[in-house]
């Protein structure tokens, strides 16, 4: 999931977000794209976070996995909102013969930059902060109850953050760094369960 | 393969019936609140406040119904509790889009149109509502809940004695189409129809689980 979802991410149309109409009015169906598939990606994101908590107890896990609820409906919706949305806007305005140039592109702009659904918007930083609460619990979770090492929780520390920024090259990164928290946290489960019956011992 | 007699699914603790019947019921009541009228733009402009109120709250009702739904079918195997449950998760999804670009990006665009002549602003809203992607997310989305609502209705029949089970079949049929409508009366009158199946099935595990009680002792 956070492969496919980074690979995805690296077509993310680009822009400094001050003239969305313009960035986005050429590549409509990228824009499009890109941003149906995060909405798949964004409540797989939050699967793969709770199967990583697996049979993990405590307070930070549980932090956590409610963490996830928040994440997967306002991220959820401020990327719809955001991505598809603006879509189909600059798409119908493309079409809409009533509206100049400099209509189109304020219409967009007002859309885009909302009280709810702007950069640093409601549905945006609520969203992001789920994800970002989510990834540090979780990393406390696993270091304090199923003995990953200290680096896991840094990596999904770090990971949230840049994920939630999501258009390259932070996105990208991010899932890059969450990956390697899975794997250290997996190779490092492994080597525990291996090493318990050798010395006789079960973790159960 | 469905559950034997003695692989019943357990019964619902208190807390879980009260969110099956509290989570629809109290989208029942946000959506009799849901602005309806011809036209959208005037009726959005009209009651923008309460238009992205409802749909805002009905954004968190969404993936809590889809909870609902995965409650209803705990402990039941069988093709068609899996196909509720897939089908239920692709209602959540989509229909959460379908439900955010219509509430709220439409709520958007009408608060921001005032750069428009005022003649053009319902051709802008209506172009932007009518659009094809958003047609194709009402569809999946609606898809998803109906078929989920009927293979609950497939996969919870043969657990209930007859009359339930043909009453249990009949309400889960009957609330679907409506509650993907989810304007009045439609909503509303769909999620009642819903909570009636979810309390005769509550009140079916419950019973059905009681003769066994009596039956075997429960194990330690």
């Amino acid at each position: 999931v956070p492969v496919l979802w980074a690979i995805l991410l690296l077509f993310h149309p680009g822009g400094a977000g001050e003239e969305i109409y313009l960035d986005a009015q050429d590549v409509v169906a990228r824009f499009l794209v890109v941003h149906i598939g995060m909405m798949l990606f964004i409540p797989l994101m939050a699967a793969v976070v709770w199967l990583l908590l697996r049979g993990v107890e405590g307070t930070a896990a549980w932090v956590s996995r409610i963490a996830l609820v928040p994440f997967v409906v306002f991220y959820s919706a401020w990327e719809v909102l955001q991505g598809i949305g603006v879509g189909i806007l600059v798409n119908e305005l493309n079409g809409f013969p009533q509206a100049g140039p400099a209509l189109r592109e304020d219409l967009v702009q007002d859309f885009a930059e909302h009280v709810l659904i702007g950069p640093f918007s409601v549905f945006g930083t609520i969203g992001s902060l789920g994800l970002i609460v989510a990834a540090i619990a979780a990393g406390i979770a696993l270091y304090r109850h199923a003995g990953a090492p200290i680096s896991v929780p840094i990596l999904l520390a770090i990971s949230g953050l840049l994920i939630t920024v999501h258009p390259p090259p932070y996105g990208p990164t991010g899932l890059a760094l969450f990956i390697v928290a899975v794997l250290i946290y997996t190779r490092s489960h492994a080597t525990e369960r291996a090493a318990a019956p050798a010395g006789g011992l079960s973790s159960a | 393969m469905t559950n034997t007699a003695d692989e019943q699914p357990r019964p619902f603790s208190p807390a879980e019936v009260a969110f099956m019947v509290g989570v629809p019921l109290l989208w029942g009541i946000l959506l009799l609140f849901h602005p309806v009228g011809d036209e959208f733009y005037t009726t959005i402009e009209d009651h923008l406040t309460r238009w992205q109120a409802v749909h805002l709250g009905s954004m968190v009702f969404i993936p809590l119904m889809a909870g609902v739904m995965f409650l209803l079918l705990r402990g039941v195997e069988g093709t068609a509790a899996w196909v509720g449950r897939i089908a239920v998760a692709v209602f959540a999804v989509v229909y959460l889009v379908f439900e955010a670009l219509v509430g709220i990006g439409a709520g958007l665009l009408v608060d921001n149109l005032n750069g428009l002549p005022a003649a053009e602003r319902a051709d802008a809203v209506d172009d932007y509502m009518d659009s094809q992607i958003i047609t194709v997310f009402e569809t999946v989305g609606s898809a998803g809940w109906i078929f989920a609502s009927i293979a609950a209705a497939v996969a919870l029949s043969p657990r209930a004695d007859g009359g339930r089970s043909v009453a249990v079949v009949l309400l889960l049929v009957l609330s679907a189409v409506p509650i993907t409508f989810h304007v009045t009366p439609f909503g509303p009158v769909g999620l009642t129809l819903f909570i009636a199946a979810v309390v005769l099935v509550v009140r079916n595990r419950s019973t059905e689980r009681a003769p066994a009680a009596l039956g075997a002792p429960e194990p330690a």
